[in-house]
């Protein structure tokens, strides 16, 4: 008896794991068609990823805490100061040498990035 | 009984392997935290860049955990892995920090190494699941709740690898579904190690708990449970773009974890010296106390509102992984040995037990415990001020990450004799 029930506890563990993992991937983008990610934020998604930037930033209180979390960024910072941080550094922060395409994509995911703030939540 | 059990047929050196390579994973995890705290501190000194030392001290912390996890499953269910084979695990991890080191990663949270070495661990990992249920019954008669805890541990495995890259097959995610999935990932991966860790620590302490696991009470607690740690994730994305609806179901099962304290049962302290295992076995449970308080206060919206993305959650990660899961590894292999699953031909009793001082070692892991309860005060502080008015009093002169670095050097220091005694075990038994 005490067998059967544990192995329907373990079915039932492994029914809500898959029923959670196809909802959060099959429900529709949470957004407003406005803020769909473009092509240009999906590049800066891309170089975003390709630099690791996660371990220092973060975006909505995922990835390091190094560096301040950018999900609102593009709100608090204009593009040129954006621009010179990533070009320049900081005193904590390397240089990259991204081409104008690339800090422009980047420029793309940050404001994607904080437009998403105001969708359905 | 075990002892028959542990020592007839088997052959440990699998098991061996993989707890080495565990053990001297969990060295590198602590040695990379520290030149990582010191980033804080002393920004201008760069032994390897900070993108290049996060990723690699995560990866060496999931080797921690997952070779341990592995290795106690393979002892303790009497899995049949061959010795030569056991190495493809260690050496993927290897393979994983040479791609970090060069600086391909893929530049996701824990799970940063390039996705073909993750198909490379799925099929590992379904393969163990399939050898694992063909050697289950061996293990099922001692205690079915253990290897049931086990089975769902391990096929979580795979399957938070397969989730953890579903973004690559979909371009235009969106950030919000995107941000729900990882997320979703990275607590299926830790939920499994834990279901094994729980798994093998129910095992060890089955006598002490031998009345209760049949009760209904066992059960109902147990099936709240991991229904919680399968959902628990959700508090992650209080803050990001979710329906509603999903916000109200993740914080409605965060608080269902709560149940599990009702299951909590602290093990009996034992007086004979060399039973460490069970120190370490009453430690990993404490912690589990630490681990589940803190998960259930960062679920609570507005303490979520002041915790999220702080050194809050690095302390309750910091207990749960130092606190539970190390301390359920090294029980396992004190445990192990005591119960002559290493026993090797060519060395005696006598001999091996001249090799560390036991009393020294309990005051070592005393010390060791009162240390991470003030490193992970540290961090929580550091990350409550964070969104406070006096954090630029203490967070910009630095006080509290030097604390933190100074609390992390004397971890190191007091768990390195502890995993020398470890190692010591694996080798020259008891």
């Amino acid at each position: 008896m005490t067998y059967n029930y544990t192995k329907a506890i373990i079915a039932f563990s492994i029914f809500t794991y898959f029923t959670v993992f196809f909802v959060l991937s099959g429900i529709p983008d949470f957004e407003n068609s406005s803020h769909e990610i473009n092509e240009v934020a999906i590049s800066g998604r891309k170089i975003w990823l390709k630099n690791n930037c996660i371990s220092c930033h973060s975006i909505y209180g995922l990835g390091g805490f190094l560096g301040p979390d950018l999900t609102e960024l593009a709100g608090r910072r204009d593009n040129i100061y954006i621009r010179q941080v990533i070009l320049n550094g900081t005193g904590k922060m390397p240089a990259f040498r991204f081409s104008d395409d690339e800090v422009n994509s980047l420029l793309a995911y940050f404001q994607y990035t904080f437009d998403s703030r105001n969708t359905s939540r | 009984m075990m002892k028959k059990y542990f020592q007839r047929n088997i052959s440990g050196e699998a098991a061996r392997i993989l707890f080495l390579f565990a053990l001297f994973s969990i060295f590198i995890t602590l040695f990379l935290g520290l030149l990582l705290s010191n980033h804080r501190i002393f920004p201008e000194f760069k032994f390897l860049p900070f993108q290049v030392l996060r990723p690699l001290h995560t990866l060496f912390a999931l080797s921690w955990v997952i070779n341990g996890s592995i290795a106690s499953v393979l002892a303790f269910m009497k899995v049949n892995l061959k010795a030569e084979f056991s190495w493809i695990i260690p050496a993927l991890f290897l393979t994983s920090a040479g791609f970090i080191m060069s600086g391909n990663f893929t530049g996701r949270e824990y799970i940063a190494w390039p996705p073909f070495v993750s198909i490379v661990f799925i099929l590992l990992f379904i393969s163990l699941v399939f050898w694992f249920f063909a050697s289950l019954k061996k293990a099922y008669n001692i205690f079915s709740e253990s290897t049931w805890m086990i089975a769902l541990g391990l096929l979580l495995l795979p399957a938070s690898l397969i989730e953890s890259n579903y973004y690559l097959f979909h371009e235009s995610i969106s950030i919000g579904r995107d941000i729900a999935i990882e997320w979703h990932a990275i607590d299926s991966l830790f939920g499994s190690v834990n279901l094994i860790g729980y798994g093998i620590l129910s095992f060890i302490l089955r006598k002490q708990f031998a009345d209760s696991v049949s009760s209904w009470k066992f059960q109902f607690t147990l099936m709240i449970s991991l229904v919680g740690l399968l959902l628990t994730f959700g508090h992650h994305f209080y803050p990001s773009p979710q329906p509603s609806i999903l916000k109200t179901v993740a914080f409605t099962a965060s608080m269902v974890a709560i149940a599990s304290l009702w299951l909590k049962r602290f093990p009996e302290k034992s007086n004979n010296i060399d039973d460490i295992y069970i120190t370490f076995a009453m430690y990993s449970v404490y912690w589990t106390l630490f681990s589940i308080v803190t998960g259930v206060l960062m679920s609570i919206p507005s303490i979520n509102n002041i915790t999220h993305g702080t050194y809050f959650v690095v302390a309750h990660s910091m207990g749960s992984l130092i606190g539970v899961n190390t301390f359920i590894i090294l029980s396992a292999i004190f445990y192990l040995t005591k119960e002559g699953y290493f026993q090797r031909a060519d060395v005696s009793t006598n001999q091996s037990n001249n090799y560390f001082n036991k009393s020294l070692l309990l005051k070592l892991i005393f010390y060791f415990n009162i240390t991470l309860m003030i490193f992970v005060t540290i961090l929580s502080v550091t990350g409550l001020m964070a969104n406070m008015p006096i954090e630029s009093i203490f967070l910009s002169s630095g006080i509290m990450y030097k604390l933190i670095f100074a609390t992390g050097s004397l971890l190191f220091a007091l768990l390195v004799p502890i995993i020398f005694a470890a190692i010591q075990k694996l080798y020259w038994f008891k």
